[in-house]
């Protein structure tokens, strides 16, 4: 006896993460999911963020590490409202999903928190497929990965609104042809918008504050 | 490895199905429908639901997964057209603003049961 379902296998985490979503636009938080490749400088990027606008606005952030609370120390230390999920004793999951996010929000003091960054775990494959329940999804990849990387994690850089090309002060150093790579991520997602930045020395990070900022008006403008 | 976690989900959703189903004595075959956008490595898949379904009235179920290409319609000219590797513009008029119509789905379509007084083969 054949029995029809027709149910989308992620619906219960897709549901989560809409709840997720509207939660924190509520409270008037833009929450960024941060996605890369491990060692692409993720979290560099937001320690640089908090540093230029910490003065202006209040910061939380998630982290994602199946080991280790390192980063979660590095955010601490800036002052930064921070969560640690490790999901190494849970299977070593790959990626977060907004069951864990929902559990940290609610260990969390998110009373007058203006930005909210989920580091997702560093991997271009399973954090793709499970809406966190963000506003703005930022895939970073760093000029040593090389310009074929979208063709490659296709789905990373389709469910990505904008995409950091960290490391670019490296580029004297690499055979990373950059044209390729924005011909490659367009032909993959032609929306992505895309910001070359190098943390390290802090050129084009004002152009990724700017998109921060105008994601949040957006974002508290459609919460009144 | 999302593999782990889709078959977590299978199991939980097929379960769940199967609540309000009378004499159930397993499960024989999953049908899903897995959009080429991701990627999905059906071994891995296989292997983490035997794991999954050990012990439930899923075991020993069999997963039919069938590929959906991805299918898309051309926004300015509307041709509709497969997508070659993954490249998402349109082959006739070289436009991006293009509309995927198929192949991101991840669906659990059915399955099919034993009952109790049935031997199932």
């Amino acid at each position: 006896m054949e029995i029809k379902v027709l149910k989308k296998i992620l619906e219960t985490n897709e549901k989560m993460a809409d709840e997720n979503r509207r939660f924190l636009r509520e409270k008037g938080i833009l929450c960024v999911n941060m996605m890369s490749s491990p060692g692409s400088g993720k979290s560099t990027i937001i320690e640089r963020t908090v540093e230029k606008l910490g003065d202006r606005f209040k910061f939380g952030v998630i982290e994602g590490d199946i080991q280790t609370t390192l980063d979660a120390e590095r955010m601490a230390r800036l002052g930064v409202e921070t969560f640690q999920i490790n999901t190494g004793p849970f299977g070593g999951d790959c990626h977060l999903e907004a069951g864990w996010i929902r559990a940290a929000l609610n260990e969390m003091k998110l009373d007058g928190l203006d930005f909210l960054f989920i580091e997702n775990i560093g991997n271009l494959v399973c954090p793709a497929e499970f809406d966190v329940g963000s506003h703005l999804n930022a895939v970073v990849l760093s000029t040593p990965e090389g310009e074929d990387k979208p063709l490659k994690y296709p789905l990373m850089f389709r469910v990505s609104h904008v995409m950091l090309v960290n490391k670019i002060d490296l580029l004297p150093h690499l055979d990373m042809d950059v044209e390729a790579l924005r011909k490659n991520v367009l032909g993959v997602n032609p929306g992505l918008k895309i910001i070359e930045i190098s943390a390290k020395t802090g050129q084009g990070i004002d152009r990724w504050i700017e998109l921060l900022l105008a994601e949040r008006e957006k974002l508290t403008g459609e919460a009144k | 490895m999302h593999e782990l976690t889709l078959a977590k989900n299978i199991v939980a959703t097929v379960s769940q199905s199967l609540e309000g189903i009378k004499d159930v004595k397993r499960v024989k075959s999953i049908k899903l429908k897995v959009g080429r956008i991701h990627v999905l490595s059906v071994d891995a898949l296989d292997f983490c639901f035997k794991l999954m379904s050990k012990g439930t009235p899923l075991e020993g179920a069999e997963l039919e997964v069938q590929e959906v290409p991805l299918t898309a319609r051309c926004e300015r000219c509307d041709e509709e057209f497969e997508l070659d590797g993954y490249l998402f513009v349109c082959p006739r008029c070289g436009s991006p603003e293009i509309k995927v119509i198929r192949g991101e789905e991840l669906l659990i379509e059915s399955f099919e049961i034993v009952k109790e007084d049935e031997d199932g083969d």
